[in-house]
């Protein structure tokens, strides 16, 4: 089944089963106020491994974007609810944030265009690829900024004063 | 607008701006009938009087407070206080009479399928549900902080508030104390505000706004606060310190200033007075962080005024 899957894909989609899976990296330098628990997004260079780049600038953009929907995901967006009645709260842009141009950092984009060349085409999708690591990248450099693991997101202020609380307590 | 006024049904809502109300008509949230109202010779712009005291009409908007150079000289806690909320946009529109007036954030009150006090509703459903945004000084039957950040500045500077009924206004005045849950404000039905009195500024004072947020702009206060003070051979001879976005009304931070009043301006003595920023408060289960915040704000502030 698998094999006539494949084949199938091949002859009228242009696209090949196999072995071409995409990597990213991301380096993220950040300033952490630990007063206000607000965190200032500085740097961010992301490498992405999706083989050759077939359109150079809306790639580029897209991984910026992706970077910038990252950060949305981990400093802001949440999905709060009544926890009696299951209600959306956050509804609206008002109460659901997403990051402002304030919060857009310098975005140092690298594509690494190598070892795809066994995949049909050169190249596999850039798509979420390059949004993955944000979050995880954040949260690194805040616990390396202040000493604090932070393990769930969005890393808002009331969970980081939760947590530099406790490291005082503890 | 004075016919209007005096024939308009008492569930009737004043419209300015709208910057406010139109979301809440949207919403569904407002559905009573509207009077639009124009500005009135007088209502627009800020004057001078004797002294050095300005008065701002309602209907200036909270761009052309914070853009005025002599008012931000004279006034630097309310002019950075305007230029510190909502958005460039917002501010452009929205007028002071309408900030102090405008309704609460609460995103209970703001939905339209849910009752709560300010809807006609016998409870607050934030109380036992989702107040992630709440108030830590628990002050009355509602738990939603109130909005103006105007107001909380105004309150700094011992503002009185004019209306088309009354003279003489204080913030704790228009705004109440906090025990009224089902209100935003204590204005009358019909009742309008006009213009805004400051007293003259005192003599070698300085002031700073400040407020904390997860994003770097356009979102409500997780807590604010703005204070003034004058400093005369290294010791506090003025202090003044309110705060906003932690309970139903603008809080003047008594135990803070009382630390601080005829006090050396040093670091220590700062830090101890910033701690008093949470003396009083009632955190709800999950808004304990914003003690912290307002302590960090208020401390933040406190340093600046000092350097």
């Amino acid at each position: 089944m698998g094999l006539i899957f494949g084949w199938m894909m091949r002859r009228f989609s242009n696209i090949a089963v196999g072995a071409g899976v995409p990597s990213s990296v991301q380096v993220i330098e950040v300033e952490v106020d630990t007063w206000l628990g607000h965190v200032r997004v500085l740097n961010v260079a992301t490498g992405i491994a999706v083989g050759r780049i077939a359109a150079p600038a809306l790639a580029r953009s897209q991984a910026a974007g992706s970077v910038i929907q990252g950060l949305g995901y981990a400093l802001y967006e949440a999905r709060e609810t009544d926890p009696r009645s299951g209600d959306v709260l956050s509804a609206g842009m008002e109460d659901y944030r997403i990051p402002g141009i304030a919060d857009t950092p310098a975005i140092d984009v690298h594509f690494d265009e190598q070892g795809f060349d066994h995949v049909l085409g050169g190249s596999v999708g850039i798509g979420e690829v390059a949004t993955v690591p944000t979050s995880p990248a954040l949260a690194n450099a805040i616990r390396n900024a202040i000493g604090v693991r932070l393990t769930e997101i969005p890393i808002r202020p009331d969970r980081l004063i939760s947590a530099l609380n406790k490291r005082t307590a503890a | 607008m004075t016919n209007a006024t005096m024939t308009a049904p008492a569930a009737a809502e004043f419209r300015a701006a709208g910057t406010d109300l139109s979301e809440r008509r949207r919403s569904g949230v407002s559905t009573g009938p509207l009077i639009d109202i124009a500005p009135a010779p007088g209502t627009v712009g800020i004057d001078w009087g004797a002294g050095g005291a300005a008065t701002i009409g309602a209907f200036t908007t909270i761009a052309a407070i914070a853009a005025d150079a002599r008012f931000a000289a004279a006034y630097p806690g309310i002019a950075a206080s305007a230029l510190g909320l909502a958005t460039p946009q917002i501010r452009h529109l929205a007028t002071l009479g309408g900030n102090l007036a405008q309704r609460s954030r609460c995103w209970y009150f703001r939905d339209p399928h849910i009752a709560c006090l300010k809807k006609g509703g016998s409870d607050c459903p934030a109380r036992g549900g989702n107040h992630l945004y709440g108030v830590a000084f628990d002050l009355g039957p509602c738990v939603a902080p109130h909005p103006s950040t105007m107001a909380a500045a105004l309150l700094a500077y011992d503002a009185r508030v004019v209306t088309n009924s009354r003279r003489g206004l204080s913030i704790g005045e228009l705004l109440g104390d906090g025990s009224n849950g089902a209100a935003d404000h204590a204005l009358a039905p019909g009742e309008m505000i006009e213009s805004i009195e400051l007293p003259p500024p005192v003599a070698g004072e300085r002031a700073f706004y400040k407020r904390a947020i997860s994003r770097s702009h356009a979102e409500w206060p997780l807590a604010e606060a703005c204070a003034r003070a004058a400093i005369s051979g290294g010791v506090f001879q003025l202090i003044r310190v309110t705060a906003g976005g932690v309970a139903p009304v603008p809080l003047r931070l008594a135990a803070v200033e009382a630390a601080l009043q005829g006090k050396p301006a040093t670091p220590a003595a700062i830090a101890e007075a910033a701690r008093q920023a949470a003396s009083g408060a009632k955190p709800l289960p999950m808004t304990g962080y914003k003690l912290d915040l307002l302590e960090g704000v208020v401390r933040d502030l406190l340093e600046r005024l000092a350097a």
